[in-house]
């Protein structure tokens, strides 16, 4: 129990860490929701300007649900600790994780869901709200199980997303200067993920290459989920998939860190 | 006018001054260089995944074809290059100085403090993925058009290309000034560079009111609308004269409220 107890703390520095820069969110939900605004427009002219009811192999609600959602989600599952754990290796701040009985890889996790935990209500309430706005307003379908589907399948892809980063982070013990990189992969990661387009825009050939990447199970999926684009048996053969990816990041972030932590020169005494 | 002329060449001699330094101090720091170009070929590609878009649904959209969609975005990516080249350093590195108080060197030098402090830095590795991109874009674009690289169109097309990097410079550094107030202006960084992504798309996709706004009070789609809407012939009526009054107006109200700025500026070093 008193091992629990450690990563409650951290979980609990998290949540007042978010509280404190809570103006800070919102703003960038604001801005966020800027992405939203253009991908409603665009697809609202697209729709309008067509003479098929199905583009994509979307139909109008569920194209714009999916711009909604995939906003909403790829907010929930960004991640941002990378910086720290840069900052921490190329200043010395991991010096103090080695001589103290506390896991960094735990430390971490718990700190990312402690920080979320605030942002996770109001970007849920968010999103029962555009989902209710595509039902009412656009006539999409709604069905109660993909909801209930839809929040385990979130909390996965967080795990996911917080495994690659995490992955990508131990960069910093090779590299000086890692910023380029980490923005370089938040670009590229959005948009394999789906987060700026629905993957079925690449065609079918990329699509299938891109089937086999982690990626489009932490934005593509759980929104397809939602909007009632993929069959429940899709649904199950992608959870077993994002879990396997799940464990497979973690014996390869195991490896990497690993590596990184022979290099580690402790810099800062 | 002769003093006037004399402070444009000391102006215009220093400026060559920082490009040169820019330059010496890319080569310096290679890492950082590469880091930076991985960065802008990435965000290029997100760019260009809107062209491809619309070409796969392959439909005129509100009346604009996909060539001229890509005429649009090939002139967003251009405006992009410039943009980061001249400006996007220069604007980042304002609230610095004001919450440091670096701004205090500036302006004891015998130059122009807005000069100094807004132009002071060119960046010479972000535009070019995005000049190399934007200039095929818009060439490719033109020649599936039928549009002639005619002297009027060259000549048109730079002109308006100018006045919009003017507009470019004002409606950005304004939200910049801010920080003169509010010292900490992340969130405002934030929501000025969402804002340059409305341009994302042609503003035709956007309803009446917001291509309004967007022209006349908070011009961003000025900056990159305006350029292209000239070599389809579409820049016709009020948006032709409001091409040549904008960066008159926006200009004017830059250097008043930079003035205004000024004089509430209170050093935070000693």
């Amino acid at each position: 129990m008193r091992f629990l107890q450690k990563y409650f703390k951290a979980f609990l520095m998290g949540l007042q860490s978010s509280m404190e820069y809570r103006a800070d969110f919102l703003l960038s939900v604001f801005s966020g929701a800027f992405i939203i605004v253009i991908q409603c427009f665009l697809w609202t002219a697209i729709f309008k300007s067509s003479s098929n009811s199905v583009i994509y192999g979307y139909t109008y609600p569920q194209m714009i649900a999916y711009s909604i959602m995939a906003g909403l989600v790829a907010k929930i599952v960004a991640t941002g600790f990378e910086w720290e754990i840069a900052e921490d290796i190329k200043n010395g701040g991991l010096n103090k994780f080695i001589i103290q009985p506390i896991g960094y890889f735990y430390y971490r996790i718990c700190c990312f869901f402690g920080r979320k935990a605030l942002q996770l209500v109001v970007l849920f309430i968010m999103s029962l709200a555009g989902l209710m706005f595509c039902n009412i307003g656009l006539g999409l379908k709604l069905e109660v199980p993909r909801i209930i589907l839809f929040l385990p399948f979130v909390f996965l892809a967080m795990v996911l997303n917080f495994m690659i980063y995490y992955c990508l982070s131990s960069l910093a013990f090779t590299m000086a200067e890692v910023w380029g990189v980490f923005v370089a992969a938040g670009q590229g990661i959005m948009m394999l993920s789906g987060g700026i387009f629905p993957l079925d825009v690449f065609g079918e050939k990329v699509s299938a290459i891109l089937s086999l990447l982690p990626f489009q199970y932490i934005i593509f999926y759980p929104v397809n989920i939602v909007n009632g684009k993929l069959s429940f048996e899709e649904v199950m053969n992608g959870a077993i998939i994002q879990i396997a990816w799940i464990f497979i990041m973690i014996i390869l972030s195991n490896l990497c860190w690993k590596s990184g932590m022979k290099k580690y020169v402790a810099i800062g005494g | 006018m002769k003093k006037i002329y004399k402070e444009l060449h000391k102006h215009i001699i220093i400026y060559f001054l920082f490009m040169k330094n820019s330059l010496i101090g890319y080569m310096e720091y290679r890492a950082n260089l590469f880091a930076a170009l991985t960065m802008e070929l990435v965000y290029l590609g997100s760019k260009i995944l809107y062209v491809v878009v619309i070409y796969n649904a392959g439909i005129n959209i509100n009346g604009v074809s996909p060539d001229e969609i890509m005429l649009f975005i090939g002139t967003y990516i251009i405006m992009t290059a410039i943009y980061t080249a001249f400006f996007m350093d220069n604007f980042y590195k304002l609230p610095e100085h004001i919450r440091n108080g670096t701004l205090d060197m500036y302006i004891t030098k015998p130059l122009s403090l807005q000069f100094m402090v807004t132009l002071r830095h060119v960046n010479f590795v972000l535009p070019v993925p995005n000049l190399i991109a934007g200039i095929t874009m818009v060439v490719l674009a033109c020649k599936r058009l039928g549009i002639t690289a005619g002297f009027i169109n060259i000549i048109g097309y730079m002109g308006i290309l100018v006045s919009a990097t003017i507009m470019a410079y004002c409606v950005f550094l304004i939200p910049q000034i801010l920080s003169f107030w509010t010292v900490k202006s992340g969130a405002i960084t934030e929501i000025a560079d969402k804002c340059w992504d409305f341009n994302n798309m042609p503003m035709i996709i956007y309803n009446k009111w917001m291509r309004r706004i967007g022209v006349f009070i908070i011009p961003v789609f000025f900056i990159t609308n305006f350029p292209a809407m000239f070599l389809v012939g579409k820049l016709d009526g009020i948006y032709f004269i409001w091409t040549f009054i904008a960066p008159i107006i926006f200009i004017v109200l830059l250097r008043l409220f930079w003035k205004f700025a000024i004089r509430n500026y209170t050093s935070a070093s000693s």
